[in-house]
């Protein structure tokens, strides 16, 4: 049904339940990009600072989506791995319009309202202002997906 | 002593604070240790020691030294005509305009004006470096061909910053002739000391940086400059010997933002007075609009004669209108030496603190380029 799907990725617990729902979904059909957006620093004082941020956050995610795409490999799935940076809504969104994604698959974990109305939260703004369909997996209190 | 040890857990109880924020929201520290600074100078005042003068003075130059070796020669060389044009009107139209809005629309003495023509012209390299990392775009030729002109916009800052105040009396021909000695000996004479000092654990390379930088701006303050203009320059010589030496950048850094700039931000915010700014917002509208407004009036023509689509022109504008080192080094600057008035120095920081946020903000929000915008090569258009 979807033909190429894109997988936000961070290692979380309903990322990982994404990643589940993925091998479910994409089996047999298209290829997926499992994507893990590091966050770089807003309004850096120097160009260094944003290298040592784009390098620590390379160092966490590369080998937890290339381990993820592997999981989805052996699930029968044609997916490989990739890590960039920024705000994780916009390039989540960004990546999803390049590879012309026609689904994409996030986790999400409940957040207080305090926390949403002052930080937000990606999957707001993906499902906001995505051009295609978006599932968002999410772990309930009983540690669930729904 | 005890009074010592009081203002040093005070600071560090801020520098502390100010980190713990950034790590939190994602801003960059030096935003958070301005706004912090901002509210501690106009709360629980910490006290402006000669100590914490001194670390800040050290960070700036170290600061604006990193400034000045972010960028490798070959991008400035292979984007330099359109580096140039664009850097050169980025720096003069919003210096032009802030300066005569200041001495002719709000009666600014001239020193005064130029203060603010200088503080106002900036374009923050890092700013539009992380903006651009977030949209892909610093790999490209437009990402790399903004760098190169935001790099010339900082040039024409530091120069006027170094040379405005100038009396030319001999220490300042005595400052040029060691400036002109050490950007030419500095590139030959320091790869070979970093190899040969080769990262024993007591840091000498990064004593040596910091022994070039205090050393120029003695000099330069003698000759009635300042000090940012050698460190630019000598970051500037240096730059391609350092970004060969990731390693070393990262321990200057290092050492720079756990002790230096944390002292520079909070201070520089410490002395911004909000009780001024809250009976000047006016002024600190239009200078935004001044500065933001400037920029436009430049690059706007200069971009289109570039061959620059309209959403590329935009977003390279905009981009190109932010400010935040830079701009509040020019404006503590002027205060120190008695040339603006803590009230036209709280404006400016607000402006510049303005600067850095609203025109990124909508930049990304409206005109970020898209992946076609990226395949325009501009190594044809403007440099070779």
């Amino acid at each position: 049904m979807f033909s190429r799907i894109l997988l936000a990725y961070e290692g979380s617990d309903g990322s990982k339940l994404a990643l589940r729902r993925t091998a479910e979904i994409a089996r047999g059909a298209g290829e997926v990009l499992v994507l893990a957006v590091g966050r770089i620093p807003e309004y850096a004082e120097t160009v260094s600072e944003v290298e040592e941020a784009k390098d620590q956050a390379g160092r966490h995610y590369d080998r937890m989506v290339e381990e993820a795409a592997a999981e989805l490999r052996a699930a029968g799935v044609d997916a490989r791995a990739h890590v960039d940076f920024g705000k994780p809504g916009d390039v989540i969104i960004r990546h999803a319009e390049e590879i012309g994604a026609d689904l994409i698959i996030l986790g999400t974990t409940p957040h207080s309202v305090l926390k949403r109305r002052v930080l937000g939260a990606t999957a707001d703004k993906v499902v906001d202002r995505a051009h295609c369909s978006v599932l968002v997996v999410r772990v309930t209190e009983t540690h669930g997906s729904t | 002593m005890e009074q010592l040890w009081s203002g040093v857990v005070v600071w560090l109880a801020l520098a502390l604070l100010a980190s713990l924020i950034s790590w939190r929201i994602g801003i960059s520290v030096a935003l958070v240790e301005l706004v912090v600074g901002i509210a501690a100078g106009n709360t629980i005042r910490p006290q402006l020691t000669e100590w914490v003068t001194v670390l800040a003075s050290v960070g700036s130059l170290v600061l604006t030294f990193l400034a000045g070796a972010e960028l490798e020669s070959a991008v400035v060389k292979r984007f330099w005509k359109a580096g140039l044009a664009l850097g050169v009107v980025s720096f003069a139209a919003p210096f032009a305009l802030a300066w005569l809005v200041a001495q002719f629309a709000f009666g600014w003495p001239l020193r005064a004006a130029q203060i603010a023509g200088i503080a106002l012209s900036t374009t923050s390299v890092a700013v539009v470096y992380a903006v651009m990392v977030e949209t892909g775009l610093n790999e490209t030729p437009l990402g790399k061909l903004i760098l190169a002109a935001c790099f010339v916009t900082d040039l024409g800052t530091v120069i006027a910053l170094g040379l405005l105040f100038t009396n030319f009396g001999a220490a300042f021909w005595v400052f040029v002739a060691a400036l002109a000695v050490a950007v030419v000996v500095l590139p030959r004479i320091t790869p070979p000391i970093l190899r040969r000092l080769n990262s024993h654990a007591s840091e000498p390379e990064v004593r040596f940086v910091l022994l070039v930088l205090a050393g120029m701006a003695l000099l330069a303050v003698r000759g009635g400059s300042e000090g940012v203009l050698p460190a630019y320059l000598v970051g500037m010589v240096l730059a391609d010997t350092f970004l060969a030496n990731r390693e070393l950048i990262k321990r200057l850094r290092a050492t720079t933002f756990a002790l230096l700039t944390p002292f520079y931000f909070l201070k520089a915010g410490s002395l911004v007075s909000m009780k001024a700014v809250l009976g000047s917002l006016g002024m600190v509208a239009l200078f935004f609009l001044v500065k933001t407004g400037a920029k436009f009036l430049g690059l706007v023509p200069t971009g289109a004669a570039l061959g620059f689509s309209r959403r590329v022109n935009m977003y390279t504008t905009l981009m190109m209108s932010t400010g935040l080192t830079f701009g509040t080094i020019s404006a503590l600057y002027g205060l120190n030496h008695g040339i603006i008035t803590q009230q036209q120095y709280s404006v400016l920081v607000v402006v510049i603190i303005l600067t850095a946020i609203v025109p990124t903000l909508i930049a990304q929000t409206f005109f970020a380029p898209r992946a076609t915008d990226h395949a325009i090569d501009f190594g044809t258009k403007g440099g070779k």
